[in-house]
């Protein structure tokens, strides 16, 4: 026998699970219980319980088959519709990231050409001072030093939307 | 010679659905959902309201419960295992909603069993005793909970519950016996507890 285990815990569980317990039961079962701690505990325990059990049973009012499956029919089919639109959810997203990106890299490689540019006319009223500054301070940047920002924040743009994404559309 | 059968409300729902919106299709046909759901569903939203305390949580858990069944791809050999699994879903779904919601209030007595009722004799002892065993549960830990619920007013076998519960089944039975001693402990306190009050 086990930690705790009594052989008459079978006997007690059916004589409560039969309403015999206790005025219905044999005298020695009830002997045994009075010296039994296992059995003392089952018989504290279970008796109130299956109770609580058939009190709930009584009130239970639970909706048919039918409906719960017409609701789980109509939710899977908005899932569905949901998952089928998540592709072109997660296009989007990466598409506006490789957009911003794109912009940034033609910004880069454009700002040697264009301050060249203002140097060459410097009557040129179109081009806006502060974005030719800027422009000029992008074409500074040194690539081999700043790789690894650059990475990063290529990286932070593709993912960003991700997450974005997985987080507002959880559930 | 034409045989007919009882018009289910998926039928009726799929007469007037457009094309490319039929019925999705679960692992489980309608006919044979609908009669594992009669024989399940009562257990299942019992199991619900004990574990969660709230009746109105157990109705939003039953649909959760067997929409996610509905949607697995599980296979089950039998029917004892298939109502394990279902029971696994809402253990899982009671545990999640328990994380979510770190104040929950659990077992509390409800609506029915608080109101005062004009009892006596038995009915009030008994009443009493619901009362007591409420507040005892509420302050198990919600494994212990399930366990003894499943075990003794559910009568589920003990490799049942180790599939319900996630635990190894050669451990259900000493699970089981800690429990036990900590439920009767808890309601020998309460009951000396009224029996001091009543002095």
């Amino acid at each position: 026998m086990g930690c705790g285990e009594c052989l008459r815990e079978q006997d007690l569980l059916d004589a409560l699970a039969s309403n015999r317990w206790p005025a219905r039961c044999e005298e020695e079962l009830r002997r045994h219980v009075a010296t039994c701690d296992t059995c003392a505990d089952l018989e504290q325990v279970v008796g109130p319980l299956m109770d609580d059990h058939d009190h709930l049973w009584s009130t239970i009012r639970v909706p048919s088959s039918g409906t719960v499956w017409w609701r789980a029919q109509t939710r899977a089919r908005l899932d569905a519709a949901r998952e089928a639109l998540r592709p072109v959810t997660v296009a989007q997203a990466i598409g506006a990231a490789l957009a911003v990106l794109s912009l940034a890299a033609l910004i880069w490689m454009a700002a040697p050409w264009l301050s060249g540019l203002q140097q060459l006319m410097p009557d040129l009223p179109a081009v806006d001072i502060q974005t030719t500054r800027l422009m000029a301070l992008a074409g500074t940047i040194d690539l081999a030093r700043w790789w690894w920002v650059i990475v990063a924040a290529a990286t932070w743009l593709l993912l960003a939307p991700l997450a974005i994404y997985f987080v507002l559309f959880e559930d | 010679m034409a045989i007919f059968k009882d018009m289910t409300l998926s039928d009726v729902d799929g007469l007037d659905t457009p094309a490319g919106e039929a019925d999705v299709s679960f692992e489980m046909d309608e006919e044979t959902f609908r009669a594992f759901y009669d024989r399940t569903a009562r257990p299942l939203w019992a199991y619900l309201a004990r574990m969660t305390g709230d009746v109105h949580l157990a109705d939003d858990l039953l649909q959760e419960t067997y929409y996610r069944f509905l949607r697995s791809k599980a296979t089950c050999e039998s029917e004892t295992h298939r109502r394990a699994y279902l029971f696994r879903i809402a253990t899982n779904l009671v545990r999640d909603r328990r994380r979510r919601k770190r104040h929950m209030i659990v077992e509390l007595p409800q609506a029915e069993d608080s109101a005062e009722r004009p009892a006596r004799g038995d009915v009030a002892d008994l009443s009493a005793r619901r009362t007591d065993l409420h507040r005892a549960m509420a302050k198990l830990r919600p494994r212990d909970r399930a366990l003894l619920w499943l075990a003794y007013a559910q009568g589920h076998a003990h490799v049942e519950i180790a599939e319900t519960l996630g635990v190894k089944p050669g451990s259900v039975k000493l699970l089981l016996f800690r429990a036990r001693r900590r439920l009767a402990g808890l309601m020998r306190g309460a009951q000396k507890g009224n029996t001091r009050g009543m002095r």
